[in-house]
């Protein structure tokens, strides 16, 4: 309670702070975020609305962008594409924002999209994973800066191929994310390894959280590996229900474990599950990401940012050094200061390529391993998989418009 | 590889019949349709997460008193649900009544949020309880052999009660005919009351265990509720055994349609799920 009334009196005083400065320059850029508050995304969210609000009062701090102080208007999509909708359409046409960033859940940035398209407000989105909106159905003003579902799925290749596995079982949550995962991990695993058999495609429902009959059946095809596509309640599942099988002992285990995982399973992850992340705050050691953290843990009881934290911090701070270079926030303007210019970002510095206004981010794999650091174990070794190899080819990004747009 | 998947099945199916026993009950004898069945079991499994702490953690026993504990609170809070509120609605259209119950879906996960935050949480399975028993290379996890045992004892006791007890007489009587129980002077709203509350302390016991099993958050009492609907329905609504039988028949039949066709598991459950109703409502029009 403490926590949430300090929270709300610094944001009224940062607020008024930050009028009190505008009143004497010019007017303040206006961004509109719409995100999963709540919802299915709601749990992963929380940390990247936390980490932007500390990155707009730094922003904003050291005199914001382009002469100009940053205000956000945030809007809960409740992670329904048709609410997300309909609160980027108001943000635009009422609250007359300069730019659209947050999205979560690939549906909702699906549903958003067009409405950045039609009014040719930029849209940058910063902790959703769908490649649709840039690739198949992009246009000149929706930036993605993270690690999109074709450039994972590669990531996830480049590294099953590392390994001896031969056999494995892909488990992927039945949705646009688990399923094109899946499809490309097998497409560009079969380039890069051909002898590898993916014996089993199993497809658990969202929200179902009895994985033991997949398990099983996963088993059952006496796997190298399995390759879970579930995040959230369903990697958590797989894991504590795994251990009980012996999954662990019988096979290996490649999932998608981002911080929030680490945090909530805490030693119930083993020791040597291969997990994949965005932005795990305990493999970036660039001072940058260092003060960050520091300063989001003594402003959240000790909490740790998970990676949508720190995916929000860079989105924002790629945001405002956009709207700098480009002297405003002019939609084209925008997008050729984001193509023209190197982000030194936590993730390292990151560049955005013109073509799908895709940036080159990274994807982090590892093995979990409990160490002093934590209170929960981490991923040690971690593997970078910069986007640079990630990245679809042009005329990948050519085929799928040309499919979309029929 | 069958027999590893059918007691795979049956396993998930008496966690399932944990779930709907309550809800089926429930309906029995009050006819309401109890959205909140899944919010009841989601307030149990976050009490387990917030009370083994304080009880005895990482013990197999103070994992048990915690469960039955937290059993017990959802049956109070049940209780006072009825009470002050459902109790109105009885003679209410059922929109009426849906509307209740939805809201208090809605309260309890608001409230829920508000206590226990977004993040999922997980509750550690006790070290006793999370082996296996390896037979031949067959894992059977102790933890889903014990939750084979509650659910069998469920069972037996529900039985035992609504076999040789006197309460149970009525209560059988009372989802024949509620009018004529009514005449014969017995006084409806104790049963309504005991019956919902026994309803809410399954919900709550099956809470609990999920929380050492799965992943727990604020959403799960919709994900909860509408496959404990489909149990129920394919096992005629109010009809208790009715629910166990469908649960293994879920149980089984999605962890068959895994091994053969990974793609339809779920769409052979809600085929059956379109055949006992197609039968049934067949049956009627033909009697």
């Amino acid at each position: 309670m403490d926590r949430r009334t300090l929270l709300r009196i610094s944001t009224v005083l940062a607020l008024a702070a930050g009028l009190g400065g505008a009143a004497q320059a010019a007017d303040p850029v206006k961004i509109g975020y719409v995100g999963g508050i709540s919802g299915a995304c709601g749990g992963l969210t929380h940390s990247a609305v936390k980490a932007m609000k500390i990155a707009l009062e730094e922003i904003n701090a050291a005199g914001g962008a382009a002469g100009r102080q940053i205000e956000v208007v945030w809007r809960d999509s409740k992670t329904k594409p048709d609410e997300g909708a309909k609160q980027a359409r108001d943000l635009v046409l009422t609250e007359k924002v300069d730019l659209l960033t947050g999205v979560c859940s690939s549906s909702v940035f699906m549903a958003i999209n067009p409405i950045s398209q039609q009014y040719g407000v930029p849209l940058v989105s910063a902790i959703s994973g769908t490649h649709k909106a840039t690739v198949d159905f992009g246009h000149p003003f929706v930036f993605q800066t993270q690690p999109h579902t074709l450039m994972e799925g590669k990531a996830l290749a480049e590294y099953a191929a590392r390994q001896d596995w031969n056999n494995i079982v892909t488990m992927g949550l039945d949705y646009e994310w688990g399923r094109t995962t899946v499809k490309v991990f097998t497409e560009e695993l079969a380039k890069l390894k051909p002898e590898v058999k993916i014996s089993k495609q199993l497809w658990p429902r969202i929200g179902e959280t009895n994985l033991t009959s997949y398990i099983t059946a996963a088993l059952s095809e006496e796997p190298d590996a399995i390759m879970g596509v579930l995040f959230g309640s369903g990697t958590n599942s797989l894991i504590k229900q795994g251990r009980s099988y012996g999954l662990l002992e019988r096979t290996e285990l490649l999932t998608f474990l981002s911080t929030e995982s680490y945090m909530s399973l805490g030693k119930d992850i083993p020791d040597g599950v291969h997990g994949w992340a965005r932005g795990p705050f305990y493999a970036l050691d660039s001072d940058k990401a260092k003060a960050f953290i520091e300063k989001y843990r003594n402003a959240h009881d000790g909490e740790y940012p998970n990676d949508w934290g720190m995916l929000g911090y860079d989105a924002m701070y790629i945001i405002a050094r956009g709207i700098d270079a480009a002297g405003g926030a002019d939609p084209e303007k925008f997008r050729q200061a984001l193509g023209s210019m190197t982000f030194d970002t936590m993730r390292g510095p990151l560049k955005m390529r013109m073509i799908d206004n895709t940036f080159n981010a990274p994807s982090y794999l590892g093995v979990t391993k409990m160490t002093d650091a934590y209170p929960f174990p981490t991923m040690s070794d971690v593997n970078v998989i910069p986007g640079d190899v990630t990245l679809p080819s042009e005329e990948t990004v050519k085929a799928l418009r040309a499919a979309a747009a029929k | 590889m069958l027999f590893v998947q059918v007691m795979q099945g049956v396993m998930e199916g008496i966690f399932l019949f944990l779930i709907a026993s309550g809800l089926t009950l429930i309906f029995g004898v009050s006819r309401i349709v109890n959205f909140a069945h899944g919010s009841f079991y989601m307030v149990g499994a976050f009490l387990t997460y917030q009370i083994y702490p304080w009880i005895a953690e990482g013990t197999a026993l103070g994992f048990f008193v915690t469960i039955l504990i937290c059993g017990l609170l959802v049956a109070a809070l049940g209780l006072l649900f009825e009470v002050f509120l459902l109790r109105r609605v009885y003679h209410a259209e059922e929109l009426m009544q849906l509307v209740l119950t939805l809201a208090a879906v809605l309260i309890i996960r608001d409230v829920t949020k508000f206590l226990w935050g977004l993040d999922d949480v997980t509750v550690s399975l006790p070290d006793a309880l999370s082996g296996a028993a390896v037979i031949g290379g067959t894992y059977l996890p102790t933890y889903q052999l014990v939750m084979v045992g509650v659910g069998v004892v469920v069972l037996a006791a529900v039985w035992g009660f609504l076999k040789f007890t006197h309460a149970g007489i009525i209560l059988r009587a009372a989802t024949d005919d509620r009018g004529m129980v009514a005449l014969l002077g017995t006084n409806q709203a104790h049963v309504f009351s005991s019956v919902f509350a026994i309803g809410c302390f399954l919900a709550g016991i099956a809470g609990g265990f999920a929380a050492a099993f799965e992943s727990i958050n604020y959403l799960l009492d919709t994900r909860v509720i509408v496959l404990a609907f489909i149990v129920v329905v394919i096992g005629g609504l109010g009809n208790f055994y009715g629910a166990l039988y469908a649960s293994l028949a879920v149980g089984i039949l999605k962890a068959l349609g895994l091994l053969f066709a990974p793609r339809l598991s779920m769409v052979i459950i809600f085929l059956l799920m379109a055949v006992v109703l197609l039968i049934r409502s067949l049956r009627r029009t033909t009697e």
